[in-house]
């Protein structure tokens, strides 16, 4: 093995490493920030003032999608993965569409 | 013998506009099956002999692109063409089963979706394992079906137990029989006769037993069926 | 004798992926004789108005059990023989990204299928529902037959070997790719079963979450198909599934016919680019076209339009790819030799089916075609036709390749012939039987529909009997037809460019493409497999792992019928069950089991960077969505539509439920924290987040079951429909994170006593993702069926 290439070894480990101390410091900011988002809302919906079905709905959906893309590591990974997790979305989206949608009554 | 492809549409409104649109997709079909067939035909008989024939496929080789943009191009629009016929014919038929029962007969969709309106008979169906009762607004159940000839008819259709499939086929009606809900459909029975009443949705053991009968009487010998509160009534069998 | 044992062992153990394919193949075989003899026996009934032939009840049976078996166990599983055989061969690979997984896919396929046969031994009978399994006829209180149960689980088990393959076949076909080999240039039929994956990694899980909830009906007594309207959350959730099923029982058979006519016209496709997007086209408007299987059930007009139009849409790129096909041929040096008749022969039909379906697609056309004969020409002709033809077709041109010798072209011929001929007899007069509702025994003379009938019967004993032309041909030359050379075709793919049979790891060398050769090529001048592929191929635990389910489940249904024995089944079976996942653990704990292509000879676009596993493992979640979105869009449905429900809020304690959030939200955070220590080579930093984050998740487990019980404390039941669903998704949610535990404790366990090794790290971020996942599913799940 080269003098180089020993050297671009290091460098990668160096990458690594830095790449992983911020995802974990992500995490634990993730960690703080959606559970404070979940008491606002849990004490928003107790006390009545978040009623409607669509703040509640936006307020679950943007949590969800908020921890799924942290934690899953979604943010971190090559625009692949982000694309399939997007399809996802999409067809969880159409299926939950159909069904609210699909029915005698619309809403 | 067969009921098919025979031309139901002098049996009812909704026979007519489907045998129409029937009519047009099967022309669309033909017209562009005769050339696809042609072609998967011709093809292969005429190659299979031909000198000039070139190999281009070469072990270990994947094969390249072949086709200019503008062939493909065209073969594209064509068919968007035709999907663009089809559908807009499609989407017309469909507002025309909810506008015409408007137009000809002054029921509007709300009070076809309510199954109430002054120039129409409201029938409850309800479709049970196995069989099916009707409901008069005058409170005559009866399982036969009596319909009068020439006037609009509003099926509500439930079920008690499973699913079922609410048809007169002939009439080209067809509604599924839900619980807990209730569908409505439509129709103008034309021609006095009898007609096959069936289920079309597998309900079980005696699905193939659903059979009833709709007997389609002149106006004022519905009217007098109706007024003596649905005695049972003799007719001759025919249509 | 010695020798017969190790062939025994050799098949029961193997996870090659050829062997692997040879038993998919003479499974998908047998299934497709058990399932025509129901046909046939069917037909019989259906001869002659009137006939007593078969009693309702048994030729409810018999059709039930035909639809599910050609379809899931049949065409699917033979197209999946080929794709286990020819995928990582076309690929250049040397096997499958996870081949114990591929042989685990085989055997939950078979015995998810012999679950659902022993339905049949049941006293009261089988599934009698149809393959569509409408609600609520689909439940105890109408269907009361024991072995609808069987089929139930039987069903399970095959969206386990569904899932798992899925999965398998993604990771495969992007990573395990020949050096410089592009996506573009790869085979059709590799494109095929790309988007026929892709399909099911969507669409399953939908069907998982309806069989899930019709369990929890059946077997716990809830209520929830047989609410009020409740049968049309069964229509949502099947038919999400069910229309892209068409369509992945379709594409390996399109795919495939569509590399046939070019290989056999001698001439590349014409636009093949255009082919590929128009099959990426019909893949994804296969999922917002369903509701065309719902235009009677009163669902809102605009609704409707939508889906007629959607479903008029997808007409585009099957006549594209169809016209294309056509085309192609033109110039070329035809050959029609058994394999391009059958291609042939596929789109032929291909095209009446098509067709068929627009017709379908109008609602007012509709009205006629709904439940009657005419749908089942037109799904035969796509499915039967369309599908089977060409897969048939590429059992013929892959024979010569699977045994090195050729089978007799004559009778091939003679069998497309009469097979074809058969087909039209037996499925076009049904388009002429539009007034006939399907699934009916019998029919009353006066109907005029015997003669028809009559003609259809006699079609489906001339095409059912020609297949034993096949069967005949095809054992017959295994053992005695002429030797051939390596491609007989003249066809250009890598795997006419290995023996025949190929050898046990495809490739005597490194298989690398540059510009558009495909080429293998020998590291200084070695056979590379040698070192580059410790450890043996066999392993015992894919066989016993899906042998374990498969006697619980057939002693549980034994035992929901009341039938003797069924508690010692339920405990070998559970016995069993667990050893082997304690085996295959103990197997990755020594390493004992390796296999892997090094990353550096492989192409591995768009996902260069990402670890297998870890990549497998989103794959999964990706599906899994699916099925936590089935479930909480059933609790949305009730709460919409059943009336009576009531809201989260009042049943349930919500500050119990924050609470419960919470921690499961932190168990995921510390998992992550693990992770990383993992990712740092931090032994101490993985085992403190592994063990909080075991912790936290058993206190959630914990608190949400205390939650639960005053649920049920407070008299609640799983009569209401809103607390069954919930409940069902509660327990889906824990399930899946008790499975994560045992995980979770393998890799404590391992990092403890040997550190680092192997895939540690890169399983333990592969579970990090999946515990983010569940996370973000509590967070759903709290939101919707607590607060709304
Ligand atoms: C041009 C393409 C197609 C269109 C527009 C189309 C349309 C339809 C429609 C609207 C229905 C519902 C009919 C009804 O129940 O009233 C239907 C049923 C069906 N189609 Fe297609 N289809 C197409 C291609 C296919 C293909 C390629 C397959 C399978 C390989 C397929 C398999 C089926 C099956 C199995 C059913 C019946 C399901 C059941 O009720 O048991 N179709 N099709
Ligand atoms: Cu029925
Ligand atoms: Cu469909």
């Amino acid at each position: 093995m080269g003098e180089g290439e020993a050297q671009g070894a290091q460098k990668v480990d160096y990458a690594v490493r830095l790449r992983e101390r911020r995802k974990l410091a992500w995490a634990v900011a993730v960690g703080f920030m959606s559970s404070a988002l979940l008491m606002v809302f849990t004490l928003g919906v107790v006390t009545g003032a978040l009623t409607t079905g669509a703040a509640l709905a936006v307020a679950v959906a943007v949590i969800t999608l908020f921890v799924a893309f942290m934690l899953m590591d979604i943010v971190w990974e090559g625009w692949g993965i982000q694309l399939f997790s997007v399809i996802t979305v999409i067809i969880v989206m159409l299926l939950m569409l159909n069904i609210i949608f699909g029915r005698q009554v619309m809403p | 013998m067969f009921h098919y492809p025979f031309d139901p549409s002098q049996f009812s409104e909704t026979a007519r506009v489907w045998w129409n649109l029937f009519g047009f997709y099967l022309t669309v079909a033909i017209l562009l099956g005769i050339a696809v067939y042609a072609a998967l035909v011709l093809i292969p008989f005429i190659y299979s002999r031909s000198r000039k024939a070139v190999d281009e496929i070469k072990p270990g080789v994947v094969p390249g692109e072949r086709g200019r943009n503008a062939y493909l191009a065209v073969i594209v629009v064509l068919i968007l063409a035709s999907f663009l016929a089809v559908f807009v014919e499609s989407y017309i038929s469909v507002n025309e089963l909810a506008s015409l029962i408007e137009e000809e007969y002054g029921v509007t969709i709300e009070q076809l979706q309510a199954g109430e309106a002054d120039g129409a008979l409201v029938v409850e169906v309800r479709g049970f394992q196995w069989g099916w009762t009707f409901k008069y607004p005058n409170g005559i159940e009866s399982d036969v079906l009596y319909l009068p000839a020439g006037r609009p008819v509003i099926f509500k259709v439930t079920s008690d137990d499973v699913f079922h499939a609410f048809s007169i086929p002939d009439l080209r009606v067809k509604v599924d029989a839900i619980p807990g809900q209730v569908n409505m459909g439509w129709t103008v029975p034309q021609t006095p006769g009898t007609y096959r009443i069936q289920c079309y949705e597998l309900c079980g053991v005696g699905h193939a037993e659903m059979i009833s009968k709709a007997v389609v009487l002149p106006p004022e010998l519905f009217d007098f069926w109706y007024e003596s509160l649905g005695e049972e009534l003799v007719v001759e069998e025919g249509g | 004798m010695a020798h017969r044992v190790l062939q025994i062992k050799r098949w029961l153990f193997t996870t090659n992926h050829k062997d692997v394919g040879i038993l998919y193949l003479v499974t998908a075989l047998y299934f497709f004789v058990i399932a025509g003899t129901l046909a046939l026996l069917f037909r019989i009934q259906l001869s002659v108005p009137e006939n007593d032939f078969l009693p309702a009840g048994k030729f409810n049976q018999a059709v039930t059990n035909h639809g599910l078996l050609m379809v899931f166990w049949f065409i699917s599983p033979l197209g999946f023989a080929f794709a286990n055989y020819f995928v990582p061969i076309q690929l250049g690979a040397k096997d499958m990204a996870f081949p114990r997984l591929n042989a685990l896919s085989y055997w939950l396929l078979l015995f998810g299928g012999l679950l659902m046969l022993a339905g049949f031994f049941m006293p009261g009978g089988t599934a009698d529902f149809g393959w569509t399994a409408y609600a609520p006829l689909n439940t105890e209180t109408f269907t009361p037959n024991p072995g609808a149960n069987l089929v139930a689980f039987g069903l399970l088990m095959l969206i386990a070997s569904v899932t798992v393959g899925t999965v398998n076949f993604l990771v495969t076909i992007f990573q395990l790719r020949a050096k410089g080999y592009k996506m573009l240039g790869l085979p059709m039929f590799v494109w095929g079963i790309f988007f026929t994956v892709l399909m099911m990694l969507w669409a399953f899980p939908s069907l998982q979450a309806a069989l899930t909830l019709l369990a929890v009906d059946r077997i716990l007594g809830a209520n929830i198909f047989t609410a009020p309207k409740g049968g049309i959350i069964w229509d949502h959730l099947f038919w999400f599934f069910g229309h892209p099923e068409v369509y992945i029982v379709l594409f390996p058979g399109l795919a495939l016919a569509l590399d046939l006519i070019s290989v056999f016209s001698r001439r590349p496709l014409l636009g093949r680019k255009v082919i590929i997007g128009a099959l990426a086209a019909a893949a994804a408007l296969s999922f917002g076209v369903y509701a065309h299987h719902m235009f009677m059930t009163g669902v809102s007009l605009s609704y409707l339009k939508v889906h007629m139009f959607t479903t008029e849409l997808i007409s585009v790129p099957f006549g594209i790819i169809t016209i294309l096909a056509i085309l192609s041929m033109i110039g070329g040096a035809i050959r029609l030799s058994t394999p391009m008749l059958f291609a042939l022969g596929s789109i032929a039909v291909f095209i009446i089916g098509g067709f068929s379906g627009v017709f379908n697609s109008n609602p007012v056309l509709d009205i006629a075609n709904r439940g009657s004969y005419w749908v089942v020409a037109h799904f035969h002709y796509v499915m039967v036709g369309a599908a089977l033809f060409a897969l048939f077709g590429g059992l013929y041109y892959w024979f010569p390749k699977m045994t090195g010798r050729m089978y007799n072209e004559t009778l091939g011929k003679i069998h497309f012939i009469i097979s074809f001929i058969g087909f039209n007899i037996l499925y076009f007069p049904m388009f002429f039987l539009i007034d006939m509702p399907r699934r009916i025994y019998t029919y009353p003379e006066w109907t005029g529909w015997g003669p028809l009938n009559f003609i259809a019967t006699v079609g489906a004993f001339i095409f059912g009997l020609s297949h034993l032309i096949m069967f005949a041909n095809l054992l017959y030359s295994m053992k005695h037809g002429p030797r051939v050379d390596r491609n007989p075709w003249g066809a250009w793919s890598y795997e006419w460019m290995v023996e025949s049979p190929p050898p046990e790891y495809n490739f005597e060398g490194i298989p690398v493409v540059q510009g558009n050769r495909l080429m293998v090529v020998m590291a200084n001048g070695a056979k590379p497999h040698v070192e580059l592929h410790e450890g043996n191929h066999l392993s015992p635990w894919p066989l016993l792992i899906s042998l374990g389910p498969f006697l619980f489940l057939l002693g549980l249904g034994m035992w929901l019928g009341q039938v003797k024995f069924a508690l010692p089944l339920i405990v070998v079976g559970a016995i069993i069950s667990l050893y082997s996942v304690y085996g295959w653990f103990r197997d990755d704990f020594y390493e004992r089991f390796k296999f892997e292509e090094p990353p550096e000879y492989k192409e591995r676009w768009p996902f260069t960077s990402i670890h297998r596993v870890k990549l497998g493992m989103y794959f999964f979640l990706f599906g899994d969505a699916v099925f936590f979105a089935g479930l909480v869009g059933a609790y949305i449905f009730m709460r919409l539509e059943a009336g009576a429900t009531l809201s989260g809020l009042v049943t349930h304690n919500i500050l119990l439920g924050l609470l419960a959030t919470l921690l499961m939200l932190w168990s995921a955070v510390f998992m992550y924290i693990a992770a990383r220590g993992a990712k740092l080579g931090d032994k101490t930093l993985a085992l403190a987040g592994l063990s909080l984050s075991t912790v936290l998740s058993l206190a959630y487990v914990v608190v949400t079951g205390l939650d639960w019980a005053s649920v049920f404390a407070v008299g609640f039941t799983l009569a209401d429909p809103a607390i069954a669903t919930s409940a069902t998704t509660a327990l889906a949610h824990v399930l899946h994170l008790l499975a994560g535990l045992l995980v979770a404790l393998y890799l404590t366990l391992k990092i403890w006593v040997r550190g680092f090794t192997g895939h540690v790290p890169e399983t333990l971020d592969a579970l990090a993702v999946y515990w983010g996942f569940l996370a973000a599913i509590s967070v759903l799940v709290f939101g919707v069926t607590y607060v709304f």
